[in-house]
């Protein structure tokens, strides 16, 4: 029978390593499929990141009846999970980039915004890793904001903590792979 | 330098953290004492203090990077497009590039998957039908719409017309053009968003990222009324537009209190955001520096803050110097909180820069009253023209013949001032037609620039300034602007006071009583006449006859026509007693007494006073007045009402065609609409009905009327059914449901009408029946009442009595529609009302085998309908047919 993903996740916290990668394929698998799902079925072509895993952590949650942890720490690990949906996307994305036949022109509507460039997400990704071996709460900060779309207020409330707190905690992340890629590129 | 590990910001962090709560000062002094204890520790903090200057200036990071899966749309078509690449992501959904699948568009366009989720069917209708208004907007200025649908598997998207730009802001700034050119730029854009407004499309999202110039320098506006297409469905709130789904929230940077507040969006939010543009371009910050705000503090800010002086904003002494003067007192105007002390429209906004590039005086007025009126002396005065004069006879009137009347009574003294007072209405009309120009000029131009020259010019003498505001406000009445009236009221009421002109008091008071009515506070307003009651009795008759006819008007409104018509009817005998019969405000209160004796079933008589009215309008001159044009309605109407269809539908267009004539915005004046619409309607011209019912409901939307919007809806579910469109029908009735909420009075008997007679349309009797007998009983059917709304119910009715074999039943409805339509002799033989009511009749006799009473009834219908009619129409054949059908 295959596990549980609270069972995959209690392992993972009890420092089973097998159990961690485990449970970052389940949930990427479960998150990729729901994306996929919801695209067929429509209505909405597109999805924001926060809605696919408001999405997720109901339908796993409600499969795996009342013992399934609660939805701050479910976040946690699907907000990396998240991380690498979008990394895997930006290389893909960037494969039919270089094919070059397409232009792309500024009707780009996030035209203040940094390019979804892959090369770029990746060294955020690295940098996350880095920071995460020593200040995980941070590193899962910019995962829940960056890459999952949550806002500071949601990540407050999901954590307990004050908006300004978390404000403090973003810029201090911020700071930090600033840093880290100024130097890689 | 080398940057920094984690294990190192792990004690670097905390210090970070404490510099940057400090402010700059305490920032350096900080720094210095913990370079005392630990240099190293010191470089390494400001090192990230660097860092964090430059990654908030670069924003990183606060966009969130693109979402998985649109690989997937590759390929896919969506309607008759292709997708081909994306092109961007961002608030509402993604964009791709698409080429038309067969071939048949040369060009490539862009295809907006939009992030909504559309409710039902009904949901779908409303999309398509905003998308196929959208997709009207032809203007070199605009993206256009290119086509919009729902995807097989439930995905609405639109296609747009690519461009291939620069956002505005970027563009300004690339070729640093000065403050001129911006300006000009800037009226291009002025011109794209007065066509959209013209078509009664609000942009509701006006920003820099829409508002592109491409390769050839020109505008290109973007994604015009996307906002409106998006609201989830039609019972909703309007939504504030500031989230997205996913719960990022949009940048609020450009969006308007009332956008902010939840209040209704009309043009004027449009005219905001364009300030905040022009604001932007021109000085390089936003009004309310809103680049180091939270979104919840500019929201906040939005509603209560000031926006800083255009100039001030300037970031080099040179610029301010430009920007200083009139330039920052048309932005500011654009940038009122209140969105009814903007500009009235976009246009009014480009006319005020257009005489600012030609340094001519404007139209906003300043905030601080010092008005350069160095500009005066430099231009030309214009001769006052003969068709100047006729269009002010008018304005004039009004104000000047009772003024004249009283002057006969008056001692010496009072007849002087009297003189000065007339004088210089006289000399107000020169300076309003001088500064107009010789263009051709709408009459709402002349009353908005009246108003405006009212401040200017009058300051010193309130008496004579209050009564070109009454006339002023009156006019403002007749092009349906009820905000405006209201407020020139009040401004007339405080003008006569500081004048101690108590009738002219007493006058706005009673006016304002009845506008406040008007704008869905009837308690208010009756409330305030009520307490004039006393002060009235002892004034002078000319100025109680009008309050009286002001209160007539208004009782008509409420559907009190007795009541109404005694007023009228006092009204126009206090006018005759104190000999004033000659000159505008007499025949105003003929008008209003016609009006209401044609609702106390003197349909004939009132027709006739109509058409005397005009014949006097034409004499005297005033033959191209606003005044006309309502006359012109009003016979139109009271043909109709009497059945007399053919007669009316031209007297009716031609006061529509009239009012479109005078006004900038193409607007009509809603009871014209809805009185062409009803009598199109019946006439079974339902394209035609549409095309203007659906223009009603938008442009009463557009400003924020929500009597005249259920009335649009009401008559959009009434042609559709007609049409046979029962589905869309449906929408309708929703939305007027809708609608009705925000009614002061509800329209009980609109549901239950509708209803019954969908359900005819779809054939289920039982609750055709049910529900038309509910609308009867809410129109009073059981207490005995006949009224004209009862008309259309009775026929169907009696329809569906007769599909349901119940001929009595259906006879006594007939009969009933009969007794109300047939007015009086002449009706019976020209009213296709009356017509239709004994059409009916007849079926119902046929089914209950009286051949004989049918064959009469039949041929009286087949007269009286041709007449009516013409023998084209429906009814008119059907009445043939019936007849030649019966055994001779």
């Amino acid at each position: 029978m295959a596990p549980t993903i609270s069972g995959l996740i209690a392992s993972a916290e009890s420092g089973d390593p097998d159990a961690a990668d485990a449970l970052f394929a389940a949930l990427y698998a479960e998150l990729h499929e729901l994306a996929s799902r919801q695209l067929a079925r429509g209505p909405g072509a597109t999805l924001g990141t926060t809605t696919l895993l408001h999405e997720a952590y109901l339908n796993i949650s409600q499969r795996e009846g009342p013992r399934f942890p609660d939805r701050a720490r479910f976040m946690g690990y699907a907000a990396k999970v998240m991380r690498g949906l979008v990394i895997d996307y930006a290389r893909r994305r960037q494969a039919l980039k270089r094919g070059g036949r397409f232009e792309i022109t500024t009707l780009d509507e996030d035209a203040a915004g940094p390019a979804a460039d892959a090369g770029e997400l990746a060294r955020i990704g690295e940098a996350l890793d880095e920071l995460a071996r020593v200040e995980p709460a941070l590193a899962e900060l910019v995962d829940l904001k960056f890459f999952a779309g949550l806002s500071l207020i949601e990540i407050g409330e999901l954590r307990g903590v004050s908006e300004r707190t978390v404000q403090r905690q973003w810029e201090r992340a911020r700071t930090f792979l600033y840093g880290a890629l100024r130097e890689a590129s | 330098m080398a940057r920094l590990s984690a294990e190192r910001w792990v004690l670097v962090g905390p210090e970070f953290d404490r510099a940057l709560e400090l402010d700059p000062d305490g920032r350096v002094a900080w720094l210095e004492s913990l370079r005392a204890r630990d240099p190293a520790l010191a470089d390494d903090v400001e090192s990230a203090l660097a860092d964090h200057r430059a990654l908030d200036e670069q924003q990183f990071l606060e966009q969130p990077p693109a979402v998985p899966d649109e690989p997937a749309f590759a390929g896919r078509t969506f309607g008759a497009w292709t997708l081909v690449a994306p092109l961007g992501r961002g608030g509402m959904g993604s964009v791709w590039l698409a080429r038309r699948s067969d071939g048949r568009y040369e060009g490539e366009a862009a295809v907006k998957l939009l992030n909504a989720s559309l409710v039902g069917r009904a949901g779908e209708e409303r999309f398509r039908r905003e998308a196929s208004i959208l997709a009207r907007l032809r203007h070199s200025g605009i993206a256009h719409l290119l086509d919009a649908g729902v995807s097989a598997l439930g995905e609405p998207y639109i296609v747009l017309e690519r461009v291939d730009g620069e956002p505005i802001d970027r563009y300004c700034d690339a070729g640093a053009l000065s403050v001129e050119a911006r300006v000009r730029l800037f009226l291009e854009v002025l011109d794209a968003v007065a066509h959209a407004h013209a078509n009664l499309v609000v942009h509701r999202d006006i920003k820099p990222s829409n508002v592109l110039v491409d390769r050839n320098g020109r505008v290109r506006l973007l994604d015009f009324g996307i906002a409106k297409l998006l609201e989830a469905d039609a019972s909703s709130a309007p939504a504030t537009e500031l989230t997205e789904q996913g719960g990022r929230a949009l940048t609020p940077e450009y969006a308007s209190p009332e956008q902010v507040t939840g209040a209704p969006i009309t043009t004027a939010s449009d005219v905001y955001a364009l300030g905040v543009l022009i604001y932007t371009l021109l000085a390089g910050v936003h009004p309310l520096a809103a680049d180091r705000r939270s979104p919840a503090d500019l929201i906040r800010e939005i509603v209560d803050t000031e926006p800083r002086r255009l100039s001030d904003a300037a970031p080099d002494e040179d610029l301010r110097r430009r920007l200083r003067g009139d330039l920052e007192t048309i932005v500011a105007k654009a940038l009122k909180k209140r969105p009814e002390e903007r500009f009235a429209s976009v246009t009014a906004f480009a006319e005020d820069l257009r005489r600012w590039l030609r340094h001519e005086p404007i139209g906003a007025r300043p905030d601080n009253p010092l008005y350069r009126l160095g500009k005066f002396v430099r231009r030309n005065r214009t001769a006052v023209t003969a068709a100047g004069l006729a269009v002010f006879g008018l304005v004039a009137a009004t104000v000047v013949s009772w003024d004249r009347m009283r002057e006969a009574r008056r001692q010496r003294d009072a007849a002087l001032y009297q003189k000065r007072r007339a004088d210089g209405e006289i000399e107000f009309q020169h300076l309003l037609v001088s500064t107009i120009g010789a263009e051709p000029v709408t009459m709402r131009q002349i009353v908005d620039q009246g108003a405006i020259l009212l401040d200017k010019e009058y300051g010193d003498d309130p008496g004579v300034a209050a009564s070109i505001a009454l006339a002023l406000a009156s006019q403002y009445e007749m092009l349906g602007d009820l905000e405006h009236q209201g407020e020139t009221l009040r401004r007339a009421e405080t003008l006569a006071e500081r004048a101690g002109a108590r009738d002219l008091v007493l006058r706005s008071r009673c006016s304002q009583a009845v506008n406040l009515r008007q704008r869905n506070h009837p308690d208010e307003g009756s409330a305030l006449l009520a307490r004039l009651q006393p002060e009235l009795e002892h004034a002078p008759p000319e100025v109680l006859a009008e309050c009286l006819n002001r209160q007539a008007e208004s009782e008509m409104r409420a559907n009190r026509f007795e009541s109404a018509a005694a007023l009228a009817t006092r009204s126009v005998a206090l006018a005759e007693q104190a000999g004033l019969t000659k000159g505008m405000p007499y025949l105003e209160v003929l008008n209003t007494r016609a009006n209401a004796i044609e609702n106390i079933g003197k349909g004939r008589d009132a027709l006739a006073i109509y058409r005397r009215i005009d014949r006097l309008l034409e004499e005297s001159g005033r033959g191209k007045t606003m005044f006309r044009t309502v006359i012109h309605n009003n016979i139109g109407t009271a043909l109709s009402n009497l059945g007399e269809m053919t007669a009316a539908a031209p007297m009716l267009r031609r006061a529509m065609d009239e009012f479109r004539q005078s006004d900038p915005g193409d607007n009509v004046h809603p009871a014209i609409l809805i009185n062409y619409c009803r009598t199109m309607m019946f006439l079974r011209r339902l394209d035609e009905a549409a095309l203007w019912y659906e223009r009603l409901y938008r442009q009463s939307a557009a400003q924020n009327d929500p009597n005249m919007q259920d009335d649009g809806a009401y008559g959009m579910a009434e042609v559709e059914i007609l049409r046979g469109r029962l589905d869309e029908a449906e929408t309708w009735i929703a939305e007027e449901g809708r609608v009705q909420k925000r009614l002061a009075e509800p329209r009980v008997a609109n549901a239950p009408y509708l209803e019954g007679t969908l359900a005819k349309a779809r054939g289920d009797l039982g609750r055709a029946r049910s529900a038309l007998r509910r609308a009867l009983t809410a129109q009073g059917y059981d207490r005995g009442e006949r009224t004209y709304q009862m008309q259309a119910a009775l026929i169907h009715a009696a329809e569906a009595a007769l599909e349901a074999h119940a001929a009595q039943e259906a006879l006594e409805y007939a009969r009933a529609a009969h007794g109300i339509a047939a007015a009086d002799p002449l009706t019976e033989t020209r009213s296709a009302y009356v017509g239709e009511a004994d059409l009916l009749e007849g079926r119902a006799l046929l089914a209950s085998g009286d051949t004989a009473g049918a064959r009469t009834a039949l041929a009286r219908a087949r007269a009286a309908l041709i007449a009516g009619a013409g023998e084209d129409h429906p009814r008119a054949r059907e009445a043939d047919a019936l007849l030649a059908r019966l055994p001779s």
